[in-house]
């Protein structure tokens, strides 16, 4: 039996309160940056409204003031190739042109992916996306 | 009839859509061996390329073979329930799909014991009216970290239900085709790896089916 684990979770908001929490844990911990958002924003309003900063601060709505930058539900596929020419298809659909999407972010599930120069097909393979993992494909090898 | 008809394409383009593109020829596999009236080919897909032919995670837990069949003439009725593979004394069949998927889901799966860390940083403008303290604008900043356990923040990679289930079709999609065969067939089987894995080890692939019983070495 493993022993317990005494975790302090410190959650600080710099414009809000501090609060402090401690559980108590039995497994060994796995400990990962589930992601870091920086970003800008703009806002106009008229005073006065109610404020609180423990509603409204980064804390609890990272992305709500910069976007959102970064999509945890979502698993990435990269197109990792030197031809710039070319168009992809996702399912037979248009998706944008090869020399702009290196990067696309898709829900889970499974996709016919399709490179193509005019009426010449460069790459076509079914894909499969999962959730917060990437897929490196190399759109020049042809594939079954 | 007409839906019947479509009904019936829909099967056979399904069971046309699984497994993977037979070679050629069995020559071209490292494996091959013929009898009964079928030749059978295999071998071992090295860990690199499991890691780059499936999205979902193999390489830990399974052995992974790549089999084709090559009936002579006439029609095999195929079921991987009939492959074995003989590691030593031991004996392992192939994994289900359906297993596999639910059993990867629940490795990602969150625990009470994850830690999550999540820092946020920005900066903006703001302009307003206010009518007790006059008009208000200038630049903003917030900063925060957040620590979390349990879980609570994003899914874990591969964890939620809709990977188990494209986990379970891509699975099925290169699993070794089920039912009759009248042309070569090829795709994947996965195999658990046997208890006190080794490295180097021999791996001895076994077909027991109603053609009868091949026995082949892989490498």
């Amino acid at each position: 039996m493993s022993p317990w684990i005494k975790l302090a979770a410190f959650k600080l908001a710099a414009i809000g309160g501090l609060s402090v929490s401690v559980v108590s844990l039995e497994a060994k911990p796995r400990i990962r940056l589930s992601g870091v958002s920086v970003g800008a924003g703009y806002s106009r309003g008229i005073y006065p409204y109610y404020y609180d900063p423990l509603f409204f601060g980064a804390f609890f709505h990272p992305g709500f003031y910069n976007g959102f930058s970064y999509a945890p539900n979502l698993g990435e596929v990269r197109l990792r190739t030197p031809e710039k020419a070319g168009a992809v298809y996702l399912d037979g659909a248009y998706a944008g042109e090869l020399s702009k999407l290196k990067r696309i972010w898709l829900e889970p599930g499974a996709y016919n992916l399709a490179v193509r120069d005019g009426d010449r097909a460069i790459f076509e393979r079914r894909i499969y996306v999962l959730t917060g993992k990437t897929l490196d494909l190399q759109p020049t090898e042809r594939h079954p | 009839m007409r839906v019947t008809t479509f009904l019936m394409s829909l099967a056979i383009a399904g069971a046309c859509w699984a497994g993977i593109r037979p070679r050629t020829d069995s020559a071209e596999y490292r494996n091959h061996e013929t009898q009964h009236g079928v030749t059978l080919a295999a071998e071992r897909v090295p860990a690199n390329q499991v890691r780059n032919t499936f999205a979902t995670d193999l390489t830990r837990d399974y052995v992974v073979l790549e089999i084709a069949v090559y009936p002579d003439s006439g029609s095999l009725d195929l079921t991987p329930l009939d492959f074995s593979l003989h590691c030593g004394s031991q004996i392992v069949h192939p994994g289900n799909p359906a297993a596999i998927a639910a059993r990867r889901q629940q490795q990602n799966a969150p625990r009470r014991s994850d830690v999550d860390i999540h820092p946020t940083v920005g900066v903006g403008y703001e302009s307003s009216n206010d009518p007790y303290s006059g008009r208000r604008k200038g630049v903003y900043t917030t900063a925060g970290v957040d620590v979390g356990s349990g879980g609570w923040n994003d899914p874990r990679p591969a964890s939620t239900d809709r990977d188990r289930q494209t986990m379970q079709q891509e699975l099925e999609d290169q699993q070794l085709p089920n039912g009759p065969v009248r042309a070569p067939a090829a795709g994947y089987l996965y195999f658990p790896f046997p208890a006190n894995k080794q490295k180097n080890v021999a791996y001895e692939l076994e077909y027991n089916g109603p053609m009868g019983r091949i026995r082949l070495a892989v490498k």
